[in-house]
């Protein structure tokens, strides 16, 4: 579903030298396949999702979602996907209703089927509260929800979370890892990056580990604890970390 | 109490936090730097617009005047016009009022009739006034001076003391003077001619030596008349209120829209969600468009209804103060409500695309809004330009954004609706290619990761100045454009006016070399070589070969006609100023007392070759052309060398010839040809001025080549090419242009498609 191959994305550094946020990175994610992107901040988590959500362009390598290519075929692979980041940005007034149902107009969605289809996401998430109530108003975590609501309302195959838990309260990130679960028993492809490690030991059927913009482990959870030998997910995570800055520093 | 310790410790971080903004910094301390020199030269080019334009004056009667009126020692007009001695002493005086159209009356009633006008018109008179209306638009003048035999001894108001002698003494003539009050220009020439009659009335009684004499010199009776109706006046003063009002507030509105609809989602964080639907970047910034000139329009409109309210409001209270109290001040007309609200649409349109590309680019609000200024202070002149005294609409005119739009409005709220409708073409042309313009930029800025995810920037001089000590470019950045630029405008405002005034020779030697050194040639050579690797690289001085500046040179010849016809269209377009006409001709005075054509040639042709293309060729389309599309860099490195120029004819021509240079320059990569090209195109436009007539009517190559326009006198009055010679020419130009490229794929053994300036040394006939 999403295929990956020795992307690099560069970034302008000062006047004359620029900053490789990715290097090299190759891999690739089936249908109903849960991923989790994990790593450091700086790492280059935001840049690949970004890439793969079309907005920036590979500096180098290619990247296809549903046999689109992110580049040439941009709006296809739009039309697949869903992204929610982590600045759980919504239009402040605007209600919950009106701000998912502006985005869903974007995908020619007819009228009915689009208010169906909103009733049910706010049926199904339990934010019948949030419908009528201004974005401006609601909390952090009502606010990442809506997001959430947004990002599904044309049913995309593929959903990226860019560390959609950040900043969110527990009874918040417990809502939205809900959410994601849910979407998981519908075998929606799904990338998700972030620093919390229980929720990728919940959620992710594989891990993919960014570090200086490469690409240093790739595996399930448990095959990585055994790899490094370590006794939870934290610990392998801190250990590959370490490895990888002392190969750099020699 | 307040600790001043902590209010010094806030003060010092908020400080430190705009002093890191470089963008604060860019808008507040560097763009007026920046901006007051760029609007110095624009200044420089409205001064073509503020120039004073001739009076055409109608003098009804003026050739029987020293029949009719014996006494007067001194004459009012003299055998080709004006009595010169009257307008001496009046700096501009005689070009103003050299428009002297005399006709005679063509029957003793019209006299009558013109006589007994006065200010309470009855249907007659007003006929009376509609046909002098008449006249004057068909003769396209400005008053019309009436000069009639006189019936009564009515002394003049403003000269009560003579009045019993005057109504003693012979029967004086009577002047009356038509103008029309709602027009500029007949409300100049009106002072005008009213000082010369002044003059001419003061004279006579100088002239006349006994108080006797001086009753008898009494010369006329004055009376002026106003033929324009008060609600014409009326709509006149709103015709400049309204629109100004209404292009302030539709660009104020549409920039805060723009603002908030483009940076404020980004810093919102709002935008990321938008991009990845599935819509394209032109929909998003339609989208934009759209809501901001929503908001411009109703931002313009409830500040006209304000305006016009308050308009109504006053003109109720003075009306209670009587007719007469302020009989130029009423009501807005309700048709200059309805224009307003068409002319409102397009102008919102533009103001909305130019505030949404400007606000594209912003990261935040708050800098965002630190663009609002240099948008207005650029909008401004444009939009003061139609509002100057006697600035007439013109093709010229029509042409020129923003000015263009507002001198439409004007003209439809002044009722002059064949003005606004011969001139609508052009104006919508040139300012729907402006929105198109900043629509496509606002488009191109929702496509550039580096605008739309542009990280925090930290301004720091030290780094700065590290990277330029470094010295690690190998070519001009588009910032360091932007430096020269700003410098070699800054400068040249700068030296023009600490360089001696060109007075003679001398001066003129001094005050070119200063200016264009200083303030064009030494910029970029000192930025080429402390802000790049390699100097000359940078400033193309790459060796080329012979053939390629010999065909530089003929290339100059061949497309000269070209220029010449294109110079010609410009002027006829905005044509010179009686101001500017008098600078040539000071200049001429001053070439007179030149060591020979050879100095000019040097001082006028060649250093402004070097100095000109070093900068622009060398420097600027050097650091342009690796950022942009080669076609791009050539015609913005062509409009900032037309924008270094004085005048706007001049620039116009500059920019075209620059579109050439940069050609040259790319096909050549080396900046000798476009200082061989330069040279001589500057060569030939300095011999087109000063050929003499003689030679020309000798020489029959020339005659062939030339065509010579004379006037009554037979004097040379203008030069240009004959249409076969010039096509063949030009035809010629264009084939060299393209040897260029064959000869060097020949030279380099069919290494086509490699660029002229990769030419080697080995292949070189003979190196500069």
């Amino acid at each position: 579903m999403i295929e990956v191959s020795h992307i690099g994305k560069s970034y302008p550094d000062g006047v004359s030298s620029v900053f490789w946020a990715l290097r090299d990175v190759s891999f690739s994610i089936d249908r109903g396949e849960v991923v989790g992107l994990v790593g450091a901040n700086g790492a280059g988590k935001t840049s690949l999702l970004r890439i793969l959500s079309t907005v920036l362009r590979p500096t180098t390598g290619d990247a296809w979602v549903g046999g689109c290519h992110v580049v040439d075929d941009s709006q296809a692979v739009r039309r697949q996907i869903g992204f929610v980041s982590a600045n759980t940005a919504v239009y402040d007034r605007m209600t919950g209703a009106e701000y998912v149902r502006f985005f869903g107009r974007f995908y020619d969605i007819p009228a009915d089927e689009l208010e169906d289809r909103i009733e049910e996401l706010f049926v199904r998430f339990r934010m019948l509260n949030l419908r009528d109530q201004l974005c401006g108003r609601m909390s952090t975590g009502m606010k990442q929800k809506v997001s959430i609501a947004r990002a599904l309302i044309h049913n995309p195959d593929v959903l990226i979370f860019d560390e959609a838990t950040l900043g969110l309260d527990i009874m918040a990130a417990r809502s939205v890892m809900e959410m994601v679960l849910a979407l998981r028993e519908e075998s929606k492809c799904i990338v998700f990056s972030t620093h919390i490690m229980s929720e990728l030991e919940r959620l992710c059927d594989r891990l993919v580990v960014l570090h200086r913009g490469r690409m240093i482990a790739e595996g399930t959870a448990q095959e990585l604890i055994t790899e490094y030998q370590e006794e939870n997910l934290e610990d392998m995570f801190f250990q590959i970390l370490a490895a990888d800055d002392e190969g750099a520093a020699v | 109490m307040i600790r001043n310790s902590i209010a010094l410790h806030v003060f010092r971080r908020e400080l430190i936090d705009q002093w890191r903004d470089r963008r604060t910094l860019l808008t507040v301390i560097f763009l007026p730097l920046l901006l007051y020199p760029i609007l110095g030269l624009g200044m420089l080019q409205m001064m073509q617009f503020m120039g004073e334009k001739p009076t055409r004056v109608i003098a009804v009667g003026g050739q029987t005047l020293t029949e009719n009126n014996p006494e007067a020692k001194v004459p009012l007009f003299g055998p080709d016009g004006w009595n010169v001695e009257l307008l001496l002493g009046k700096a501009n005086c005689l070009s103003q009022l050299e428009h002297v159209q005399f006709i005679e009356p063509t029957a003793e009633e019209a006299a009558r009739e013109l006589a007994a006008a006065s200010p309470e018109a009855d249907d007659q008179q007003l006929q009376w006034r509609a046909a002098i209306q008449r006249e004057l638009q068909a003769q396209s003048a400005d008053v019309l001076l009436w000069i009639a035999p006189g019936q009564s001894t009515e002394p003049l108001p403003d000269n009560a003391n003579d009045d019993a002698e005057g109504a003693n003494g012979p029967s004086p003539l009577r002047v009356q003077l038509f103008q029309n009050s709602a027009s500029d220009q007949s409300r100049i020439a009106a002072s005008r001619v009213e000082e010369i009659l002044s003059r001419w009335y003061t004279a006579n009684q100088t002239a006349a030596k006994s108080p006797a004499e001086q009753s008898a010199a009494e010369p006329f009776h004055y009376t002026a008349s106003d033929l324009a109706p008060p609600e014409q006046i009326q709509s006149q003063l709103w015709a400049r209120i309204l629109p100004f009002i209404l292009f302030l507030w539709t660009l104020t509105g549409a920039f805060y829209a723009a603002v908030d609809g483009c940076a404020g989602e980004k810093e919102r964080g709002t935008l990321e969600a938008l991009l990845v639907t599935p819509s394209t970047r032109r929909q998003i910034v339609l989208g934009k468009l759209w809501t901001t000139m929503t908001f411009s329009l109703a931002s313009g409109l409830v500040n006209l209804i304000g305006t016009i309210g308050t308009g109504l409001f006053v003109s109720a209270q003075l009306s209670a103060l009587g007719p007469h109290s302020f009989p130029n001040f009423g009501p807005p007309p309700l048709s200059a409500v309805v224009w307003l609200l068409v002319g409102a649409i397009p102008i919102s349109a533009l103001f909305s695309a130019i505030s949404l590309s400007v606000a594209a680019f912003a990261r935040s609000s708050k800098e965002g809004q630190h663009y609002l200024l240099p948008i207005l202070m650029t909008c401004l002149p444009l939009l003061t330009l139609p509002l100057l005294p006697g600035v007439q609409m013109d093709l010229g005119m029509s042409l020129i954004p923003i000015s263009g739009l507002m001198f439409w409005l004007r003209s439809l709220i002044e009722g002059e609706y064949w003005n606004a409708a011969k001139f609508m073409l052009p104006i919508f042309l040139v300012n729907g290619w402006c929105v198109y313009l900043a629509v496509s930029w606002a488009v191109v800025q929702f496509q550039q990761e580096s605008v739309l995810f542009r990280p925090v920037e930290r301004f720091s001089i030290v780094a700065w100045l590290l990277s330029i000590l470094n010295r690690q470019h190998a070519w001009p950045s588009v910032s360091q454009v932007v430096v020269l630029v700003g410098l070699i405008a800054g400068l040249k405002v700068f030296l023009q006016g600490v360089a001696p005034h060109p007075t003679d020779w001398s001066s003129f030697v001094a005050h070119t070399l200063i200016v264009l050194g200083g303030a064009v040639a030494l910029p970029a050579i000192l930025l080429a070589i402390v802000m790049t690797r390699n100097a000359a690289q940078t400033l193309q001085m790459q060796r080329t070969t012979f053939p390629m500046l010999v065909g530089a040179g003929a290339m100059a010849v061949c497309f000269h006609p070209l220029i010449v016809t294109f110079q010609q269209w410009v002027m006829t377009l905005y044509p010179l100023t009686v101001d500017t006409g008098q600078m040539q001709s000071v200049l001429h005075n001053i070439l007179d007392g030149s060591p020979g054509m050879w100095a000019i040639l040097l001082l006028m042709a060649v250093t402004p070759a070097i100095c000109e293309e070093l900068a622009f060729r060398g420097f600027i389309l050097s650091g342009l052309k690796r950022a942009l599309k080669p076609l791009n860099a050539v015609v913005i490195t062509a409009i900032l060398f037309g924008a270094m120029h004085g005048l706007l004819q001049q620039s116009i021509v500059a920019s075209a010839t620059g579109i050439i240079l940069g050609f040259v320059a790319l096909r050549t990569g080396s900046l000798w040809p476009c200082m061989i090209y330069h040279a001589t195109h500057n060569a030939l436009t300095l011999q087109f001025a000063f050929l003499d007539p003689e030679l020309l009517a000798q020489s029959r190559f020339l005659s062939f080549v030339l065509e010579v326009q004379v006037n009554e006198q037979q004097e040379l009055t203008g030069l240009s090419y004959a249409p076969l010679p010039a096509a063949f020419l030009i035809i010629c130009g264009m084939w060299i242009a393209m040897s260029l490229k064959t000869y060097h794929a020949a030279s380099t053994n069919g290494t086509a498609g490699r660029s002229l300036g990769s030419v080697t040394p080995s292949v070189s006939e003979a190196t500069l």
